[in-house]
């Protein structure tokens, strides 16, 4: 280190002098102060701090060290300088100021505050301190400003300010400071974690915590003394012995202290108590003795991601917005476009461990035009399948699977709506054999249509529509929220305009009568939105927002189609999102499957509570790091989840994934 | 405090009650002033004490059913309450300052 010069016992402790970028303005009652770290104990003699001001009018700076917790500003002063008047005159690249103090400061190891003011100063902020916007290597300590002299400090992120500490190395004990604090634990919690047994304990002022444990339960003694001539009882002692000592795990003085044990056994008892010591000063305080059994072995989450097990490609040409739909036992079928836009339907087995295949059969169902094909089951082993068809008409066709996979032909095909620009159609089931078709019509308006499906595939005539929205309608996904009431999710305004909501009532005869209520849920969506009941009234809403950005909101649908305002909102990804498709997992947890960054397949897991608000994701895994569009996912059987998707090339593929659930 | 050759008879000890106070100290008779609490009059030692005891008064109302259990499982067993455990454990600890008497028995009294 280099030796100050106007004392050869001396020397820079640390500091930061290079790098002097910006200003970062004080004044009056606006304080700024800078921490550093001590590795050992030393005496500070001086300090300097690189400054400049931009009046005339005679001032007086002072600095103070203070303590630290967590790296900021605590407390009252532990020394300060004396009140030093500045030049006279405009200074206004800065200058070191260096101030000596009165005596000699004893510092330990650890975090101090630097802090610079002028408490005579009329406004505040005509000083400023010179930062740099990083730190030199080997130095740590954060800038901070308080507005309300020295109460509360901000920190100044990613400026650091330009000061020395001089002074000289000790081996001198560092006094303890004045006024000692007591401290006692509140609360405790212990749990599993995956590798390893926590336990945390609440305590009500801040302290740095050692739990001393053992496996040898304490004894207690009572005591009694004689006074008067009586036994009097007096104290009680505890052995406790063979202890062990674990430090906390949190850095510095906490509420919160955490201890983590990699070495405890399932069914094995330790017997625990806490000492303590604020600002590395022991403090009379001890806890309790804790007794703690641990029973219980770690259980992943409901929600956790666990595996991806199989992948089989449906499709190697090229397959769009699939659709997967359960047949019965193992059998599932998908519907999807193909490269051409032609229609297909193909059947696979999925067994209940995930294991994919094979392929059973398939059908091109619309050799022409069979585009965003969406299939419901009808009855026995006859499906109907409402798509885009030739010339954009909205189309339905009516087909069997049998359970085994096989694919019938086509029994019947109706247009339901001969006007071009149909897209995006959801066929339902309202009642006996009718059955509700919600799609975007022409000039992009939302509809709704009833018809009738028999037993036979005998596809009828529309019974009723309603234009659910006349200025635009995209990508609306129907949920059935009470009797005959439905909840329709869409886009509306413009393409990338707001996400709406709107309820209607479909009779069983399919009468259609609407709206009866409807809200604005995101004022920019980006995606077409999947909207899922979570729980009692409490439904959500998976979709794109601003910047593409995914975007989870819920809101509440009475069974009588009131809808209330969003509730709570997560952004689930903060980069890019798309096509989200939603299941539950039991448990008030959901998995969202959707496409994201860079086109790749995303899947999260989160919370929703009784009342609809969201809580932390659980869980997060890439599903398909190359390609994974438009993916619909469906619950196979226990923890087995499977994805159907657009994935790389474009082509069509299958993959199955563990998730613990509930279900 | 005087000792005495021997007790007064207990008509007299209670005519003096509230003034005087008779006892027996390892059998000898003794009369001393009645104990009156000093009040607020107290050394600046102790009353430096009194906020220390006021928080634990207060905090004592503050902790959780799962915290409470531990101090009184700690109390079971015991001459002392829970209360009393969490008091002294806040103050100076229950554990830190203790090495066993010599000859203690190790199962206790």
């Amino acid at each position: 280190m280099a030796k100050v010069p106007g004392g050869p016992d001396t020397e820079l402790i640390t500091g930061i002098t290079n790098g002097d970028v910006v200003n970062v303005t004080f004044g009056a009652w606006v304080w700024v102060a800078q921490c550093f770290t001590l590795p050992s104990t030393h005496l500070s003699w001086r300090v300097a701090v690189k400054l400049g001001y931009n009046s005339v009018t005679p001032r007086h700076l002072q600095y103070a060290i203070r303590y630290t917790l967590a790296g900021k500003p605590d407390g009252a002063d532990m020394a300060t300088t004396e009140m030093l008047q500045a030049r006279g005159d405009v200074i206004p690249a800065g200058v070191w100021y260096a101030q000596n103090f009165p005596e000699w400061n004893n510092l330990g190891p650890g975090e101090w505050a630097l802090v610079v003011r002028v408490p005579l100063a009329a406004v505040p902020w005509a000083w400023w301190c010179r930062a740099a916007d990083a730190l030199p290597p080997g130095i740590t300590g954060k800038a901070w400003k308080s507005t309300n002299s020295g109460v509360t400090w901000t920190e100044i992120s990613g400026y650091y300010l330009l000061h020395q500490v001089w002074g000289t190395p000790t081996l001198d004990p560092v006094p303890p400071p004045e006024v000692v604090s007591n401290w006692a634990p509140l609360d405790w919690t212990h749990e599993p974690l995956p590798t390893a047994y926590q336990v945390q304990v609440e305590t009500d002022a801040v302290a740095h915590l050692y739990m001393r444990h053992t496996l040898i339960p304490p004894r207690k003694h009572p005591i009694e003394r004689f006074r008067r001539g009586l036994a009097m009882p007096w104290n009680t002692y505890y052995c406790f012995v063979a202890w062990t000592e674990t430090e906390q795990e949190e850095p510095g003085d906490s509420l919160e202290h955490t201890f983590i044990f990699y070495d405890w056994p399932v069914c094995e008892t330790r017997y625990f108590y806490f000492i303590g010591t604020k600002r590395l000063y022991p403090t009379p305080s001890a806890s309790p003795i804790f007794e703690l059994h641990r029973y219980e072995e770690w259980v992943d989450p409901t929600g956790t991601i666990v595996r991806l097990i199989d992948s089989l490609e449906f499709d190697p040409i090229m397959a769009t917005v699939p659709q997967l739909s359960h047949i019965d036992g193992n059998v599932y079928a998908v519907v999807y476009q193909d490269g051409y836009n032609d229609g297909w339907v193909r059947t696979v087995k999925i067994d209940e461990d995930g294991t994919l295949g094979p392929l059973l059969d398939a059908l091109e169902f619309d050799p022409l035009y069979g585009r965003m094909p969406h299939m419901t089951h009808v009855t026995v082993d006859m499906y109907a399948i409402a798509y885009t068809g030739p010339s954009g008409y909205g189309i339905v066709k009516t087909l069997t699977i049998a359970n085994n996979g096989t694919i019938g032909p086509v029994a019947d095909t109706r247009t339901f709506h001969a006007a071009a620009t149909v897209t995006d159609p959801r066929i339902v089931h309202i009642a006996g054999t009718v059955y509700a078709i919600f799609y975007t019509g022409p000039g992009n308006d939302g509809y709704v249509l009833t018809l009738s499906i028999d037993f036979a595939g005998n596809i009828g005539p529309v019974i009723d529509y309603w234009e659910f929205d006349f200025v635009l309608g995209l990508g609306p996904d129907p949920i059935l929220v009470g009797p005959n009431i439905w909840a329709i999710a869409y886009r509306a305004s413009s393409i990338s305009g707001a996400g709406k909501v709107t309820t209607c009532r479909i009779d069983d005869d399919g009468v259609i009568t609407g709206p009866i209520d409807s809200q604005v849920y995101a004022a920019t969506q980006t995606s077409v939105p999947c909207i899922f009941h979570a729980t009692g009234t409490v439904y959500g809403i998976a979709t794109g927002g601003p910047d593409g950005d995914g975007w989870l909101y819920t809101l509440t649908i009475s069974d009588m189609g009131a809808i209330s305002p969003v509730i709570d909102t997560w952004e689930y990804d903060p980069v890019d999102a798309d096509d989200p498709s939603v299941v539950a997992l039991g448990d008030h947890t959901y998995a969202i499957a959707y496409r994201g960054p860079a086109f790749d397949g995303w899947l999260r897991t989160v919370t929703i509570n009784d009342s609809g608000g969201i809580g932390a994701e659980v869980d997060n895994e890439e599903y398909d790091p190359t390609r994974g569009a438009q993916p619909s996912m469906l619950h196979v059987s226990g923890n087995v989840f499977a994805i159907a998707y657009s994935g790389p090339d474009y082509d069509g593929w299958l993959r199955t994934i563990e998730i613990v659930s509930n279900l | 405090m005087a000792k005495l050759t021997r007790l007064p008879s207990l008509a007299i000890i209670d005519g003096y009650k509230g003034v005087l106070d008779f006892y027996l100290c390892m059998g000898v008779p003794c009369v001393r002033k009645w104990p009156s609490s000093p009040g607020k009059n107290r050394s600046a030692a102790v009353q430096a004490q009194w906020p220390v005891f006021a928080t634990a008064a207060r905090l004592y109302s503050q902790l959780t059913p799962a915290m409470w259990q531990v101090y009184f499982d700690m109390a079971k067993d015991t001459n002392l309450t829970a209360r009393d455990v969490f008091t002294k454990s806040y103050i100076k600890g229950m554990l830190t300052w203790y090495v066993p008497p010599e000859g203690f028995p190790e199962n206790g009294p």
